[in-house]
């Protein structure tokens, strides 16, 4: 079994995170009502947002093109106020074996327009640490 | 569950890729190893995954834990070295924490000390 989480960070040395919020709109299935899938840190201007669905079990297309659908809907006004750093941290956790599949070669090529870097943390599991992260985030538990 | 108990996972790896039109060229360039802060390698060494886990709880290498609020605290120094991912290392001398980034192989002092 192999669950993978993304998370989109995205910083700048001239980045500034309240004026791209302040001149900007996210429809609810970019930042959800209570805003538990993004992180504003305006103190630094660091910007971190995820899929509303915190991880998913291997391949998902429809989960991957959220973070695309997100660049294209933000990255030029995240430019024009500074951002220049555009991360897809990819986390992966499994057991036993870790044989995965990130990013279509479409979506491979849609993403390399907005220069973006793939940092990757994989970790094994133990049954019962994936059986508990299973239980924590409602998705099915397999051997 | 208990902050620094022993937990069954084993592995613990980090590496990362550029997506853009010269990619390959820049993460070759980036991948050359040492610099000029970099410690002697008999005076550092990588923490174990349980090590880590006894500092800073089991969930350190989850989304939005430990490694991320220090990925945050020292992003500019792992900029400044070209790096967007690191693993933990130990000063033996003094017991401090290092970040270890994975393309420069240069190593970021946290000023934060492991005691065991």
């Amino acid at each position: 079994m192999v669950v993978q989480s993304i998370r989109l960070f995205i910083v700048g040395d001239l980045f500034s995170l309240k004026d791209f919020v302040d001149n900007s709109i996210f429809p609810e299935d970019i930042i959800i009502k209570d805003k538990s899938n993004v992180s504003f840190d305006f103190e630094r201007d660091i910007l971190r947002i995820w899929h509303p669905k915190v991880y998913t079990k291997y391949h998902d297309d429809e989960y991957e093109k959220w973070y695309l659908k997100f660049l294209e809907l933000y990255h030029s006004k995240l430019v024009q106020y500074g951002a220049d750093d555009f991360q897809l941290e990819y986390y992966c956790f499994f057991l036993k074996q870790c044989n995965i599949e990130i990013f279509s070669s479409y979506l491979i090529k849609e993403f390399s327009k907005f220069n973006v870097s793939i940092p990757f943390t994989c970790v094994q599991y133990s049954q019962k640490r994936m059986k508990e992260l299973a239980n924590e985030y409602n998705f099915g538990y397999e051997e | 569950m208990a902050a620094g108990q022993i937990h069954n996972y084993k592995q613990y790896a980090t590496f990362g890729i550029t997506v853009a039109g010269n990619a390959t060229q820049n993460a070759y360039a980036m991948m050359s190893q040492g610099g000029s802060n970099s410690s002697s390698k008999s005076d550092i060494r990588k923490l174990e995954d349980k090590e880590v886990e006894q500092k800073f709880g089991k969930d350190f290498h989850k989304p939005g834990k430990m490694k991320d609020i220090y990925k945050d605290d020292f992003r500019k120094q792992l900029r400044k070295n070209g790096d967007k991912n690191f693993d933990f290392y130990l000063d033996r001398n003094t017991n401090e924490i290092l970040l270890k980034g994975n393309s420069s192989g240069k190593e970021i002092r946290t000023g934060d000390f492991f005691n065991k």
